[in-house]
């Protein structure tokens, strides 16, 4: 009795085999929609996708080392409100963990999606990614993951993968197993709830075994990960010491706020930025200026990721959009983390890890952080 | 620039730290003029960016005034402040502002003498540090 199941592959088309576990979601109405990457028209580039139609899943890519923008806030935007129907969506763990922070916002409603996830080896910026698929077109999923499961490190994937110290989540329904196994010649898919167990019962697909070699491959990727982490905490938590050191790192931000747009952990419905409180009147500039003698346009810069840090570090799963989006190329993924991993350790707080778990500026207790106001 | 006196920007409840203010004030306790009082209606309302705003324009230090846990008249509002202030602390100490510019006191309404207290102990330690990155660097 295994709460895994075995999609052969055949020689390498790890896609053939994700389609059959698709397309039996919609074909045994275990799901009436899935939502997962899929080859756009033009043949490369990958973009989350809902589908109804099985027999429309010709394109599909999970693998593919990809997220142009946040799965997580794109899934939100599928169930903000409750659905009269359930769908399966294919997410990374770090868009999982951010999707899970939202249905604490009330901005995701998760009962209704069947959450499939994977072990993940890290996603590229899109443009790198693109030169992949022009190399080797619907293959180029499995040509990463290949060289990735061999430790390749020499693979273009962002910055924020290789800090991520979350390689998979044990909290999704089902769970691809990449780690320690083969996939180029049978995919293992895992149920790790009680929902994901029903579903994969109710495919009726092959009977698998856990990987065994999984565990301890992970402990070594996790480490791995920690090590890079640590190495970049390290390094920005003394680069940005200071507010200047802050304003230097940022220099050439100019409060376009696609950090922000990109972020799914930034939750305000109307962000403060965008309201009558910044937009100045000009006596205010004129007497900036007076006091300080200059005044540099635009203005509320180190005060824009302040303010969002406030608002939204404890809630930071470090999945990167926010340097994705950068048209400026700032680290800003290092510097919120850096940021993050002050604030989620002082609430002892890892977002995404639990939906039972209340975000930390939500409640409070009776006794707690009595050294902060010495009576 | 060396010299100059620090300015205190202070949320107060209104419902207590703000009384006690009037009552240092009416009992003729004496306390240094560095301290400006904003009056809020509960420790609760101090949204964490006023904090940052005030820092920003140059206070060289900020006093967040509160009822005692459990005498809220809101109930909580303390208690949200609390863990704020808990945030900001974090936040603002990660780019060097010295744990002793931020206070969080709890000062209830006849405590008159203890607000005076509280201003004049914040002043000298605030001097002491003299003034903020913020006022002698220009980040905006």
């Amino acid at each position: 009795m295994t709460d895994c199941v075995k999609l052969p592959v055949d020689s390498g088309n790890i896609n053939d085999a994700l389609r059959g576990l698709f397309a039996a979601l919609l074909e045994k109405d275990v799901v009436q929609a899935v939502f997962l990457p899929m080859r756009q028209p033009d043949g490369e580039m990958v973009m989350h996708t809902l589908v109804r139609d099985p027999a429309e899943l010709d394109d599909l890519d999970p693998l593919a080392p990809v997220t142009p923008t946040s799965a997580a806030r794109l899934l939100s935007l599928l169930t903000s409100k409750k659905a009269s129907y359930r769908m399966a969506a294919f997410l990374r763990p770090c868009d999982y963990r951010a999707y899970v922070e939202l249905g604490k916002l009330k901005q995701a409603h998760r009962e209704q999606v069947l959450i499939i996830t994977t072990d993940c080896l890290g996603r590229m910026e899109s443009k790198d990614f693109l030169e992949l698929a022009v190399e080797h077109g619907d293959r180029a999923a499995m040509a990463f993951h290949e060289r990735a499961l061999q430790g390749d490190d020499s693979l273009a994937r962002i910055p924020a993968c290789r800090v991520c110290e979350f390689p998979v989540h044990d909290g999704a329904d089902l769970s691809l197993r990449l780690l320690g196994a083969d996939p180029g010649r049978e995919l293992i898919v895992c149920a790790q709830t009680d929902n994901g167990r029903s579903a994969l019962f109710s495919l009726d697909l092959e009977a698998g075994q856990e990987p065994k070699g999984r565990q301890k491959a992970l402990d070594a990727l996790v480490q791995a990960r920690i090590a890079e982490r640590d190495a970049m905490l390290k390094e920005y938590g003394e680069r940005a010491s200071s507010f200047a050191g802050l304003r230097d790192l940022m220099k050439t931000c100019i409060n376009c706020y696609n950090c922000r747009a990109a972020c799914p952990a930034c939750y305000c419905r109307e962000c403060v930025f965008l309201t009558d409180t910044f937009r100045h009147d000009p006596e205010q500039y004129f007497r900036w200026a007076g006091k300080q003698g200059t005044v540099k346009l635009p203005t509320d810069t180190v005060f824009f990721h302040i303010t969002r840090m406030l608002h939204m570090s404890t809630l930071c799963v470090g999945c990167g959009q926010c340097s994705t989006a950068c048209p400026m190329d700032l680290p800003v993924m290092e510097i919120f983390r850096t940021a993050a991993s002050r604030t989620q350790a002082r609430f002892g707080y890892i977002p995404g890890r639990s939906p039972e778990e209340p975000l930390p500026l939500s409640v409070f207790e009776d006794q707690e952080f009595t050294e902060l106001a010495a009576d | 620039m060396s010299d100059q006196e620090p300015i205190i920007v202070a949320f107060v409840c209104n419902w207590c730290t703000f009384t006690a203010a009037d009552l240092a004030g009416t009992s003729r306790h004496k306390y240094p003029p560095n301290v400006r009082l904003i009056r809020m209606m509960c420790s609760g309302m101090v949204d964490p960016t006023f904090v940052l705003k005030a820092f920003f324009e140059g206070a060289d230090g900020v006093l967040i005034g509160g009822c005692h846990p459990g005498d809220c008249h809101y109930i909580n509002g303390n208690y949200k402040a609390r863990r704020r202030v808990a945030l900001l602390k974090e936040i603002l100490g990660q780019y060097g502002l010295e744990e002793d510019r931020l206070w969080l006191r709890w000062i209830g309404a006849s405590e008159g003498n203890i607000f005076a207290e509280t201003i004049r102990e914040m002043t000298e330690k605030v001097k002491a540090l003299g003034p903020t990155e913020l006022r002698r660097e220009r980040v905006a």
